[in-house]
Parts: C-alpha cells; structure tokens; sequence
C-alpha cells in the first residue's frame, strides 16, 4: 500500500518541479527575447563577456549570456568600454521571475553585486549614444 | 758639511712626504664628506617626495583610513564581496589590492551607506541601503576623476524619470551646486560623498568650497533609459 503512495508523492513533486522550471524558463525567455546576446568565456573564475560591434544603437539592451545556461548565477559585473570611458553607461540584472534591481550607470566602470536570493539572472547594459562600441562586463558568479 | 746638507734633504724630503700625506687625507675627507652629503639629500628628497605623495593622496580625500583601521563590521557584506573579486586593472587583469577604506553611514539627507575604497590605485564609491534590494551598486575611477567631481554613480531604476547621483568630492569641498532638468539645488557634502536625487537629464554639478570657491564643475549625462 506505502509503495503507490510514495510513487505518487514523488510523481507530483516532480511534476511540480518541471512546471516551476518551465515557469522560469518561460518568464526568463519573455524578458531576454527584447535583445541581442553576447556570449561570455570563463576565464580563471571570471567570466569574461565581450561585445565587439560596429553598431550598437542607444537605449538598446545588450544582454551577457553565459555559454547558453540559462540558470547561471552572476555576482558582480564590471562593464567598460574602449573609448576612454566617455560613454554613459548602465548595468541592469533581471532575476529568472522577471524582478529588476536598481540599475548602477556612469561613464566610467558600473558596478553590480547581485544578492543571493536574487539569482539566477541575467545581467545587461545599455548606453546613452549610437556608434560602435566595445564593451567589455567580468562577471563572476558562484 | 756635506754631512748636514744631506740631513737637510732628508728632512726636507720627510716633510714634503707628511704634506703630501695631509693634502690627500684632506682631499679624501672633504670628497668623502661632499659624498655623504650628496647621498642625505638624495635620500632625504625621496624621503619627503615619498611622504609627501602620501600626504597629498591622504589629503584629496581623507575619508580614506588605512584597510587594517576598519573594522570588518563597518563593510556591508555585499560591499566587501565585491571588494574581494575587484579585479587590478580596468581590463579586468589580475587581482586588486584594497588599500584604503572609508564609510559613511546614512542620515537625514544621505538615504544610502556609501562605502569609498581605494584599490589598486583607483578609487570606487559603492552604495548599499534598503532601497537597493541588497545589492551593492557602484562605479570605479581614478583619483585625478575624482579630483575632478567625475567621480559618480548614477542610480536609476527607483523612482520614475528620476536618478540618484552618489559622488566624490575631494577636501575642501563643502558642498555641490546641483543645476539641472528641475533647476538648481545645493548638496552637503560630509566625507568626501554627497547625494541627490536628480531629474533624468543631463547634469551640471559644480563643488563649491565653504567660501563659496568653485573647485570642480562637470556635467553629467544621466540620459535616458533601455527602450
């Protein structure tokens, strides 16, 4: 008799778990589908995410993705670009549920650590002028 | 005679052998002493050049204390976490070194704890509070930046059309003339940081010493949102 009940209590929570991983998934795939990603290379505990572009417009969100895991746990982003640190620039994180933290924004090198009870996420930038940039985020994440 | 022209020569001779002798004791005194003195102000120079690099560094902004003088609990744990993964250089090389460590705890007029560091010769402003979910928001420049009043952080995403700056002031700054999209306003400054919360757009921010003496003035951009 015990046997068909644990069977069936090991049933539901795995069907719970897959509709919470398909609700995650859902809510992350919604928000990252407004932009462009940049692939990220791990490099001696850092990842590394570069974005080499002749044109990325103003306004316009550039998202790090780390290798194509979509639940990788980012900590801090250090973004900057190539032009002496004269473009405006924002850091911003979406958790998997689609919350946003503040976003950190300067001229020079935005800063970000993201709490634990907000990860996984992912982090992205945007900048104030048109043109083509090199940006250039170190994230770790643990 | 002859006996006592010899003694002569020979006497002559001896003394001649003793001055030679004294000249080149004193020749090699005063050399040597000359020496010694060029080597005491050679160090001496780098001496007071040292410390008075120190001191200048010490005195742009002297929030900064030494790292062992902090104590670990004046540190937000998100502050320190991203202090122990800052990288050395702006390109992200290598491992930075916290040499310096100042706070500010809020108040009446400072919503945020504003955490200043120096590491590895640059200088970041981090801001934690309950505002920001836990997170740390910051940005990293050099010290002439700073000097400068570029120094900031720009925080958007609290308040609809509206930022939050955090800047650096160096000493003597006593307060910022804010001039922007909603006019003008004056800031205190208390531990080289000040705080306001601005219209989105772009910014003039001038530091005025207690006399009312313009030691910085930069624009800020401030601009717009992602679409």
């Amino acid at each position: 008799m015990t046997t068909p009940i644990r069977f069936r209590r090991r049933l539901a929570v795995g069907a719970l778990a897959a509709a919470l991983t398909l609700a995650l998934a859902g809510a992350f795939g919604s928000g990252r589908a407004q932009a462009a990603n940049v692939s990220c290379i791990p490099s001696e505990g850092i990842w590394t995410c570069n974005y080499y572009g002749n044109s990325w417009p103003a306004h316009s969100e550039l998202w790090f993705d780390s290798g194509g895991t979509n639940l990788r746990n980012f900590r801090v982003n250090i973004g900057y670009d190539d032009y002496l640190q004269t473009v405006y620039k924002c850091m911003g994180y979406m958790d998997s549920g689609g919350g946003q933290l503040p976003r950190p924004c300067s001229t020079n090198t935005p800063i970000l650590s993201i709490p634990e009870w907000r990860r996984p996420g992912y982090v992205f930038m945007y900048h104030e002028a048109s043109g083509p940039r090199n940006i250039h985020g170190y994230v770790t994440h643990g | 005679m002859h006996t006592q022209s010899v003694k002569n020569r020979k006497l002559l001779a001896v003394l001649f052998g003793l001055g030679l002798t004294a000249l080149a004791v004193i020749v090699l005194a005063v050399d040597s002493s000359s020496a010694t003195v060029e080597r005491g102000d050679l160090a001496g120079d780098a001496q007071s050049s040292a410390k008075g690099e120190i001191a200048a560094g010490v005195s742009q902004f002297s929030i900064l204390r030494p790292v062992d003088s902090v104590a670990p609990g004046e540190i937000p744990p998100s502050v320190a976490s991203v202090l122990a993964e800052m990288p050395a250089t702006e390109d992200g090389q290598g491992r930075g070194v916290v040499e310096a460590l100042g706070t500010v705890v809020p108040t009446d007029s400072l919503a945020s704890q504003i955490t200043v560091a120096e590491v590895s010769g640059r200088l970041c402003v981090l801001a934690t509070g309950n505002e920001y979910q836990g997170a740390a928001l910051g940005s990293c420049f050099s010290r002439a930046e700073a000097v400068a009043g570029q120094g900031y952080v720009a925080i958007q995403g609290l308040a609809k059309d509206s930022v939050r700056v955090i800047g650096l002031a160096p000493d003597g700054v006593a307060k910022v003339a804010i001039a922007g999209g909603a006019g003008g306003e004056e800031v205190a400054v208390a531990g080289n940081v000040y705080e306001a919360d601005v219209v989105e757009a772009p910014t003039t921010v001038s530091g005025l010493t207690a006399a009312g003496d313009v030691s910085f003035r930069t624009q800020l951009p401030l601009a717009g949102g992602a679409e």
